[in-house]
């Protein structure tokens, strides 16, 4: 018990170290880049003392020390800024999309992770037949194949050529939800989800998917799953609540890193779907040169990628059985 | 009336360097209610003849050859879904690793009611009294049905696998090393325990084992198995008291005797030859402090020498003087010189 | 020196030879290597060129003898393309690799080879670098600082070295406790000869397959700005042929031709990577802790 706890808690130092070097790293990058920052937002008419004031405004006239200080408490303080794109504030920009990114990201997962464990056990099952050599080659070519390029490809066919389903966005042209709730309870919606969706878990499922299988092979080889032979259990059984039942925890655990994977995958996907989410902001947010908004995009994917590698380590060690031992009795 | 008879049984393991003839044409009978002792070195063959009997082998092994005729059916010729009717209901195992035997993931009760609801017409009620009742009889509280696997000592594992292995009344029990893996004071409550249980239930066994002194405590008949064969065979007794065979004679020297507490520990020197390519003539000429030209060349057969009795040496005179001659130290070492 | 560099040849030559995975994906490096070099006899047209017969330009065609997989909507020939954006993509894939190879091995042979205070330092570095999205993070730097392919290439060498890192520092624990490296230290040899001279040569074959994995994803990432828009603009590589092909409406004309071929090549390219890269066991084995 004492063990865990001390785990924990030098695991936990671990990722606030990790997040503070990240934000300093971002600081850094997006302050000493060439150029003012505000060349995006300031127009060439403006002068010299509106300027001034803007420079004022976004404390860009203090010492880059101060910056860094005044940065690092906002970011305590869950304060990321103004947008000078949008002319918000950027918390408001990214929790309105934020949502859309959930969606796509839960449901792929929920289907890759779904689709791989039980791929994982039928390639287990299958060992040194024909399909399980065809299995694999089809597996590696899914994390070898561009996701965009995936990605139009089943545009090209479901939405242009047979008109299945819709070529990008959330809604139809001219149709706004009136709420989240209204979305989610909308068939558009569904439509709208399912190819970005089947995209994004072409992508994430070749790791569940051989993990799953080479944990399997590994818990076939135990002698418990041997004497389960003995007792008359039957294959299927012996397969599914036997080998796959202990080889599944790690996948499990997997899926943690699995969403951190998804945040920084859905970049390209969001953007070849036009699915308005937090990967497609960022672009954006880039291409216009919006620095706070590509800022404030960027540290909370890596926020949720750091926090996600913590969930999965912790997950990992209670996992393991030579920890488990004096905690469950 | 014969409950197993096993006839020239012969499980082969194919490997990228050969057929290995792990099992090479055994023969073995075992009466109702008897106890047989299956006793060799590791890498003799006898865990690869227990698979071979229930058929639960890995991919790369086959029979190619015998029978196994289990209350006068050949389970060889059985489908999966017979000889999965046959398993544990007829025939169970108490395995080599109990420590690795159960699921790791599930309650020992759960592991319990699995195999009854898979076999029996028993309601869960009735399954759960059974495994409280087998609990007690193997020396467990019951309370510790609820526990996982890894909660268990080594040697409450070990019973609790015994009266999982009791759960459905099996006419037949196989047990594989069965003590190997605990001290010596367990070792002998539960070799007690099996005895007692066998009796008791009226059970067949076959003991598998590398430790000539257990089978001496717990067993009717013996076997002695040699790199893939059976090389003597008869009543406990006999076999223990008057070995025929030079490689039984070598075994019994290299285990202690609760009888005989002065006894010096001699052990045969070398390893078992490798069964892809066995060498010609008897398998054992090589140890064998004995041999002599011609058992380099022709293999001997297993015959039988007395009433119930059966030896595969050439050695068959001066047997009192061989026996003698094995209890010296002397005697084994010259051979690997 | 020379003997080491033979020595390495020799056992990446073995490796080849005994792996039917790495020579595939070897031979898939030969092919797109020579095309590369004989781009300009292999492709009929210069790719940035817009293509006219007599004074009309041939936008949009689809495939036939002049043009074996068609134009752009700019009039540019579409194969001559694709022969052509291998020399990018060579080029990002292995400089890349090689940025990733050296500082992998440096860091993972310091961290290794040290241990204690340099240890957790190096490796709290790794675990920073894991906690980065590499995506976006690429598409950050490059949009910032302009873009070109150096910049991308810089933008993947700053992350991509951490798997390597982890693995040749954990291959350093044991190659550090072998008898060959207890001699030396006995004989008197200084720390960096030991790392170099004595540890180096028992690692490098394992960064090599490390690095070729980096290729394979560098691949991939480069296809993926250039997709988004942040590639060179001057450099026609495969990633800027399909954004070229999506901002183009190729899609809504169904001109399968247009954006089929680059993915085929982006993907031969990248599964070459992972089977020399000892694909075969690295992927299809996972282990969760390195990922």
């Amino acid at each position: 018990m004492n063990l865990r706890w001390k785990y924990l808690i030098k695991r936990t130092g671990q990722m606030l170290l990790t997040l503070w070097i990240i934000a300093t790293i971002l600081f850094f990058i997006f302050r000493l880049m060439p150029g003012n920052p505000l060349v995006a937002y300031i127009d060439p008419t403006f002068t010299e003392e509106q300027q001034e004031i803007l420079m004022k405004q976004f404390g860009l006239d203090k010492s880059l020390w101060m910056q860094y200080i005044i940065y690092i408490k906002n970011l305590f303080q869950g304060e990321l800024g103004q947008s000078f794109f949008f002319k918000d504030s950027v918390i408001n920009v990214i929790s309105k999309v934020l949502p859309n990114t959930i969606y796509l990201m839960l449901t792929a997962l929920i289907i890759a992770y779904t689709a791989g464990i039980v791929g994982g056990i039928f390639l287990a099952w299958k060992r040194g037949e024909m399909i399980e050599s065809v299995g694999i080659v089809f597996t590696l070519f899914t994390r070898a194949a561009p996701q965009f390029w995936v990605g139009m490809i089943l545009l090209a066919i479901f939405s242009f050529q047979f008109d299945i389903f819709p070529s990008g966005g959330v809604s139809q042209a001219g149709t706004v939800y009136s709420s989240e709730l209204d979305k989610l309870l909308s068939f558009q919606f569904y439509r709208h989800l399912f190819l970005p969706a089947l995209t994004l878990s072409i992508y994430l499922l070749g790791l569940p998917l051989l993990l799953m299988r080479s944990n399997m092979l590994d818990v076939m080889d135990e002698s418990y799953v041997e004497m389960a032979k003995i007792r008359g259990v039957s294959k299927i059984r012996v397969l599914v609540k036997y080998a796959a039942r202990n080889a599944f925890l790690p996948v499990i655990t997997a899926m943690a890193v699995g969403i951190g994977y998804a945040m920084g995958g859905n970049v390209v996907i969001e953007t070849v779907f036009s699915w308005p989410g937090l990967g497609r902001l960022l672009v954006k947010a880039v291409s216009t040169s919006d620095y706070p908004l590509a800022q404030g995009a960027f540290i909370l994917i890596a926020g949720v990628m750091v926090f996600m590698n913590f969930v999965a380590d912790i997950l990992y060690s209670l996992l393991d059985p030579r920890v488990n031992i004096d905690s469950k009795r | 009336m014969s409950l197993l008879k096993v006839e020239d049984l012969k499980v082969y393991y194919e490997t990228t360097r050969g057929t290995n003839k792990a099992v090479d044409g055994i023969s073995f009978n075992l009466e109702e209610s008897q106890s047989l002792g299956l006793v060799g070195e590791s890498g003799c063959g006898k865990s690869t003849t227990v698979k071979g009997l229930v058929r639960v082998m890995s991919k790369n092994a086959f029979i190619p050859d015998g029978k196994v005729m289990f209350k006068d059916r050949n389970l060889l010729d059985l489908n999966e879904k017979e000889m999965n009717k046959i398993r544990w209901s007829d025939i169970s195992l108490v395995p080599q690793a109990a420590m690795d035997s159960l699921n790791p993931v599930y309650t020992v009760k759960n592991q319990f009611l699995e195999v009854m609801k898979l076999k029996g017409e028993m309601s869960k009620k009735a399954s759960l009294n059974r495994a409280k009742t087998l609990f007690k009889k193997v020396g467990l509280n019951e309370e510790l049905l609820g526990y996982y696997p890894h909660q268990f000592s080594g040697g409450m594992k070990q019973r609790a696998v015994i009266a999982l292995a009791l759960a459905l009344n099996p006419n037949l029990i196989i047990t594989d090393e069965p003590v190997t893996a605990l001290d010596v004071i367990v070792q002998h409550q539960i070799l007690k325990e099996l005895k007692g249980l066998r009796e008791e239930l009226n059970i067949s066994l076959i003991m598998i084992t590398h430790d000539i002194s257990v089978v001496a405590q717990t067993c009717d008949q013996i076997a002695i198995m040699y790199a893939g064969k059976i090389v003597e065979k008869g009543p406990a007794n006999e076999v223990l008291k008057k070995p025929l065979h030079p490689y039984t004679m070598g075994l019994e020297n290299s285990f202690p005797d609760i009888t005989k507490p002065n006894k010096k520990l001699i052990s045969i020197e070398g390893s078992p030859p490798e069964l892809i390519s066995p060498p010609a003539g008897c398998r054992f000429a090589v140890r064998c402090p004995f041999s002599e030209d011609i058992c380099f060349k022709k293999e001997p057969e297993l015959i039988k020498i007395n009433e119930k009795h059966y030896s595969a040496c050439i050695h068959q005179k001066n047997l009192e003087e061989l026996r003698a001659k094995s209890r010296e130290v002397e005697t084994w070492q010259k051979v690997v010189s | 020196m020379l003997k080491v560099i033979k020595n390495i040849l020799l056992q990446v030559y073995t490796f080849l030879k005994n792996d039917k995975f790495a020579m595939t994906g070897a031979i898939i490096y030969v092919f797109f290597f020579i095309i590369a070099v004989l781009a300009p006899y292999i492709a009929p047209y210069n790719p940035h060129e817009m293509i006219r017969e007599g004074s009309n330009y041939m936008f949009n065609q689809p495939p036939d003898s002049n043009f074996i997989l068609g134009t752009t909507n700019m009039g540019r020939d579409i194969f001559s393309q694709l022969i052509y954006g291998v020399r990018p993509v060579l080029m990002v894939g292995f400089s890349a690799a090689f940025f990733v190879m050296v500082v992998g091995t440096l860091v993972g042979l310091f961290s290794g080879y040290y241990g204690g205070k340099t240890d957790s330092i190096l490796m709290r570095f790794t675990d920073v670098a894991f906690g980065i999205p590499f995506t976006p993070f690429v598409i950050v730097l490059v949009g910032f600082l302009g873009p070109s392919i150096w910049n991308i290439v810089m933008a993947m060498a700053i992350l991509l070295w951490r798997d390597t890192a982890r693995v040749i520092r954990s291959q350093v624990l044991t190659v550090r406790e072998r008898s060959f490296v207890e001699a030396a230290r006995v004989s008197g040899a200084s720390d960096l000869r030991i790392m170099f001279v004595y540890i180096a040569p028992n690692i490098l074959p394992l960064s090599f397959l490390y690095g070729s994995l980096a290729i394979g994803w560098a691949i991939l990432t480069e296809a993926a700005v250039s997709f988004l828009g942040f590639g060179d603009p001057n450099v026609i590589s495969w990633g800027y042929m399909l954004n070229d092909a999506y901002v183009s409406q190729a899609l809504s004309r169904g001109a399968y031709y247009w954006f089929i071929p680059p993915g085929i090549f982006i993907m031969l390219a990248v599964m070459a990577g992972f089977y020399i890269g000892r694909g075969s066991e690295e992927i299809l084995h996972p282990k969760l802790k390195e990922y």
